[in-house]
C-alpha cells in the first residue's frame, strides 16, 4: 500500500536514490550510467512467523506476498510467493512444515512451498480474519474473526476442515494465543481479553483492560496482541501503550508496564518463556525478562530490560528466536538483532542485520540496445538509457545529449502479481510470468518508434515459471518450472516452439 | 270444448284457449267445475317435449359460448398485459431477429448452395461459415460479465480496513507527513535549508499548482485595481 507509506511517513531516501552502474565497453574505456529513475517502492511487513525446526522465517507483506528467509543460510531470501490484488494477509502460522495465512478476505490459505503458490484457500465465513494460531500439538488451527467467533479447524493430511466455533462474543477477535497444553485460548478483543476453554467452547474469564486517560478514555482499547505462558500467565499489549501481566487462572492483573504513549502492536515470547518482546508504533522494541531483582533470590518478576530502536516506523511483526530479536514493520526492513547475552560479542553472529533490498534482481538489461526493464508488482517499465557523446577524463561526469526515456509501460493482466521478468540481450524479446501464466512479447525498436506485439500460443509446457532467462543470442528462452526442471523454448521471428525439458538427475 | 283439429296450430290455439280457459277458470270457478279435463294429443306433447329439449340444448350451447367468450377475453387481456411488460418491439427485434433471420437464411442457403457448387469446383476448402439458428449477434457493443455477489463480504472487509486505518492513522495517532518531518530536519539541522517542498522539485505538486493559480489571480486583481 504505497498510499499508506505516503500518509504515514518518510519516503525512504535510500530507495529513491537506488543507483545501478552499467558499463559500455569501448576499447578499455567505460562509460558508466547512473540510473536514478527506478521508483521501486517496497511493501510494508505485516506479519512474521518463525519455524525453529527448519530455521526459516516467513514474512507476509502488505501486498500479499510471502517471503521465506533461511536463517541458517546467511539469512538468504529463499522463496518469494508473489501477492495478489485482493489478498491482505493479517496473520501467518507454521504448522510443522506447512505454512498457513489468513487475512481480511476471510479465507485461510495454505501455501505450496515447492511450487511457490497458494495450495488452496478455504472460506471461514466469519468475516475478515484477524489472527490464526495453532496448538502446540499441531492438530487444531484457531482463527479469530471479525464477527466475534473463534473458529477451530482440524488440521488434516492434505487440507484443513472446519470443526466448530467457540462461543461467540460481542466484539471482534484481534489476537489469539493458545496455552501450551491446548486446553485454553486467550483472545484479545476490544477493551478486554477473554479466556476460552477449548473443550467446552465457553469463555471462562474476562480480563478488562483499562482505557487511556483524557481524550482516549472515550475510545475503546484494542488488545493488539496476547501471549499465554505455561504457568498460566497472560501478557497483553494494547493500543494505549501498556504491556500488562495477568494471572490466567484467577483472571487478575499482576502488573502493568506503560511502554509508550501509542500502540503496542506486537508481542513475542521466547522458547523458554523467560523473555518477552513488545513492538510499538514508535518503532521501538522493548524487552521484558522474567528475573529476580537480586541475584540468587527466588521471587521473579517481569522486568523491563532492553529497548531497541531499529525502525523508523511502526513495528507490526515480531519473532523472538533463541538468540535474536527479529522485527519488521512499516519501514519494510527485516531487522535481526542478536541478543548479546546469547551470542559471542564482536563476531559476525552478533552483528545487527537489516534486510532491506530484494534478493532477486528486478532490473533486466539489454546490453546491445541500451534498454532497461524494471519489474514492479503490477506493471513493467521499459526505458532507454540516455546518451552522451562527450569525451572526458576518467572520473568526470559527461554531458547528457539525450535523456533516458520511458518507452513502454506494460500493465499485467489478471490479479496475480508479476513473479519474474526478463529482456533479451538484443532487446527484441520481453517475457514475464505470474503464478498463473507466462507472457512473451516481441519488441521492434527503430530510431524514434517502438512497437510491441504479444506472442500468442505459447507452448503449454510453460506453466508455473519462477525464473526466466534468454540465451545470449536471443534464440532460446529458458524457464524454470516445477520439479526442478528447466524448459527450453526456441524463438523464431514471431513464434516460439517448445524444444525440450532439462530435468534434475535424481 | 270439443275435439279440435290436430296440428300445431291447434295446440297453439289450444294453449291460448287453455289460458283463456284458465283465466275463466279462476274467474268463474264454479262454472267449469264439472267439466272434463282437457284432452292432450300425443303430437302436442311430443312437440312440447321436443321444444323443451331444444330449449335446454340452446341454453347449454349459449352458456358454453358465453364461457368461451369469457375465457377468450381473459386470454386476450393477459396477452395485452404481457405485451405491455415487454420492451418495445424494435428493441426486441434488435436482440432477437430470428424470425427475420430464418427467412434470410433460407434465401442465403439457396444462394450458398449455388455458390458452393461453383466454389467447390475451384477450391477444395472454401469455408462459408453458416450462422446456426441459435447464434445471436447483438448489434452495438454489449458485454456480458458475471455479477460478483460478495456485497456483504465486501462491506465487512471495508469496515475492517476502515477500523485499522482509523486506529493507525486516524485522529489521536499523532502522525505527521514526510514533508513536515523532513522540513523540520532541514530547518533544525546544521546546514539550515528551506522546507522540503521547495528543495525537491517534484514534491507537493498540487500545492504548488494551487499557489501558482492564486498568484496569477492576485496579480490580475492588482492590475485591475491599479488600472
Amino acid at each position: 500500500m504505497s498510499s499508506q507509506f505516503d500518509e504515514c511517513g518518510q519516503r525512504l531516501q535510500a530507495f529513491t536514490n537506488l543507483s545501478f552502474f552499467l558499463s559500455q565497453c569501448q576499447m578499455g574505456e567505460f562509460k558508466v550510467h547512473r540510473v536514478r529513475f527506478f521508483d521501486y517502492m517496497p511493501s510494508a511487513i505485516r506479519a512474521m512467523a518463525f519455524n525453529s525446526h527448519t530455521e526459516r522465517l516467513a514474512v507476509a507483506r502488505a501486498d500479499g506476498a510471502v517471503e521465506i528467509f533461511h536463517f541458517a543460510d546467511n539469512y538468504f531470501q529463499e522463496k518469494v510467493i508473489p501477492g495478489r490484488d485482493r489478498r491482505a494477509i493479517e496473520a501467518l502460522c507454521w504448522v510443522g512444515h506447512r505454512l498457513f495465512s489468513a487475512g481480511l478476505d476471510g479465507e485461510v490459505t495454505e501455501y505450496d512451498l515447492e511450487n511457490l503458490r497458494a495450495r488452496y484457500s478455504i472460506e471461514a465465513y466469519g468475516g475478515p480474519i484477524w489472527a490464526i494460531s495453532s496448538n502446540s500439538q499441531g492438530t487444531l488451527l484457531a482463527a479469530g474473526c471479525e464477527d466475534g467467533t473463534v473458529k477451530m479447524f482440524e488440521i488434516l493430511e492434505e487440507r484443513i476442515q472446519f470443526q466448530r466455533n467457540l462461543s461467540r462474543q460481542n466484539g471482534r477477535i484481534i489476537s489469539l494465543s493458545w496455552h501450551p497444553s491446548g486446553a485454553l485460548i486467550a483472545a484479545g478483543m476490544m477493551d478486554m481479553v477473554r479466556i476460552f476453554d477449548t473443550e467446552t467452547g465457553h469463555a471462562t474469564h474476562r480480563l478488562l483492560v483499562e482505557r487511556g486517560v483524557g481524550a482516549s478514555k472515550s475510545r475503546e482499547v484494542v488488545v493488539w496482541s496476547v501471549a499465554f505462558l505455561s504457568d498460566y500467565t497472560i501478557i497483553s499489549g494494547d493500543s494505549v501503550g501498556k504491556v500488562q501481566i495477568w494471572d490466567g487462572l484467577t483472571g487478575t492483573l499482576i502488573r502493568t508496564h506503560l511502554v509508550t504513549k501509542w500502540d503496542v502492536l506486537a508481542l513475542s515470547i521466547s522458547q523458554d518463556e523467560s523473555s518477552v518482546i513488545a513492538g510499538t508504533s514508535e518503532g521501538t522494541v522493548v524487552q521484558f525478562q522474567f528475573i529476580s531483582s537480586t541475584v540468587g533470590q527466588q521471587d521473579k518478576h517481569w522486568v523491563r530490560t532492553r529497548t531497541f530502536k531499529n525502525h523508523s516506523h511502526d513495528v507490526r511483526a515480531l519473532v523472538h528466536t533463541d538468540t535474536a530479536v527479529v522485527s519488521g514493520g512499516m519501514d519494510t526492513q527485516v531487522v535481526v538483532r542478536p541478543l548479546l547475552d546469547k551470542v559471542e560479542k564482536n563476531t559476525q553472529e552478533s552483528a545487527l542485520r537489516k534486510i532491506a533490498f530484494p534478493h532477486r534482481s528486478l532490473v533486466s538489461c539489454a546490453k546491445k540496445t541500451g534498454l532497461l526493464l524494471f519489474q514492479f508488482p503490477d506493471h513493467l517499465e521499459l526505458w532507454r538509457l540516455g546518451e552522451s557523446d562527450g569525451n572526458g577524463t576518467p572520473g568526470e561526469s559527461l554531458p547528457v545529449k539525450r535523456k533516458p526515456e520511458k518507452l513502454i509501460q506494460l500493465k499485467r493482466k489478471g490479479e496475480d502479481h508479476i513473479c519474474c521478468s526478463t529482456l533479451s540481450p538484443c532487446g527484441s524479446w520481453l517475457a514475464y510470468s505470474t503464478v498463473s501464466s507466462v507472457r512473451l512479447y516481441r519488441l521492434q525498436l527503430s530510431s524514434n518508434n517502438i512497437s510491441i506485439q504479444k506472442v500468442s500460443k505459447l507452448p503449454k509446457e510453460l506453466r508455473s515459471v519462477h525464473q526466466l532467462c534468454f540465451s545470449s543470442d536471443s534464440s532460446r528462452l529458458f524457464a524454470s518450472s516445477i520439479l526442478s526442471s528447466v524448459i527450453v523454448v526456441a524463438l523464431d521471428q514471431t513464434e516460439c516452439k517448445y524444444l525440450h525439458t532439462l530435468k534434475h538427475k535424481s | 270444448m270439443g275435439k279440435k283439429q290436430r296440428g300445431k296450430n291447434a295446440s297453439l290455439q289450444k294453449k291460448a284457449e287453455r289460458k283463456k280457459a284458465a283465466d275463466d277458470f279462476t274467474l268463474s270457478l264454479d262454472s267449469s267445475d264439472e267439466e272434463a279435463p282437457e284432452e292432450v294429443t300425443f303430437e302436442d306433447s311430443k312437440a312440447r317435449a321436443f321444444q323443451s329439449l331444444k330449449q335446454a340444448l340452446d341454453t347449454a350451447r349459449r352458456e358454453k359460448e358465453q364461457l368461451r367468450e369469457k375465457r377468450r377475453k381473459r386470454q386476450e387481456f393477459f396477452q395485452e398485459q404481457k405485451k405491455n411488460k415487454l420492451l418495445p418491439a424494435d428493441v426486441l427485434e434488435e436482440i432477437d431477429p430470428t424470425p427475420l433471420k430464418k427467412q434470410k437464411q433460407s434465401e442465403d442457403e439457396a444462394e450458398e448452395e449455388a455458390r458452393e457448387e461453383d466454389g467447390e469446383k475451384e477450391e477444395g476448402h472454401t469455408k462459408e461459415r453458416r450462422k446456426l439458428p441459435h447464434d445471436r449477434t447483438l448489434k452495438g457493443s454489449y458485454t456480458v460479465t458475471t455479477v460478483t455477489e460478495r456485497e456483504a463480504a465486501h462491506y465487512q472487509r471495508q469496515a475492517a480496513e476502515d477500523f485499522i486505518r482509523s486506529r493507525l492513522y486516524g485522529p489521536g495517532s499523532c502522525r505527521s507527513t514526510s514533508n513536515e518531518l523532513l522540513s523540520l530536519q532541514n530547518k533544525r539541522g546544521t546546514n539550515k535549508g528551506a522546507a522540503v517542498q521547495f528543495v525537491k522539485k517534484d514534491w507537493a505538486c498540487k500545492e504548488k499548482a494551487k499557489a501558482e493559480k492564486l498568484k496569477k489571480r492576485w496579480l490580475h486583481k492588482q492590475q485591475m485595481s491599479s488600472s
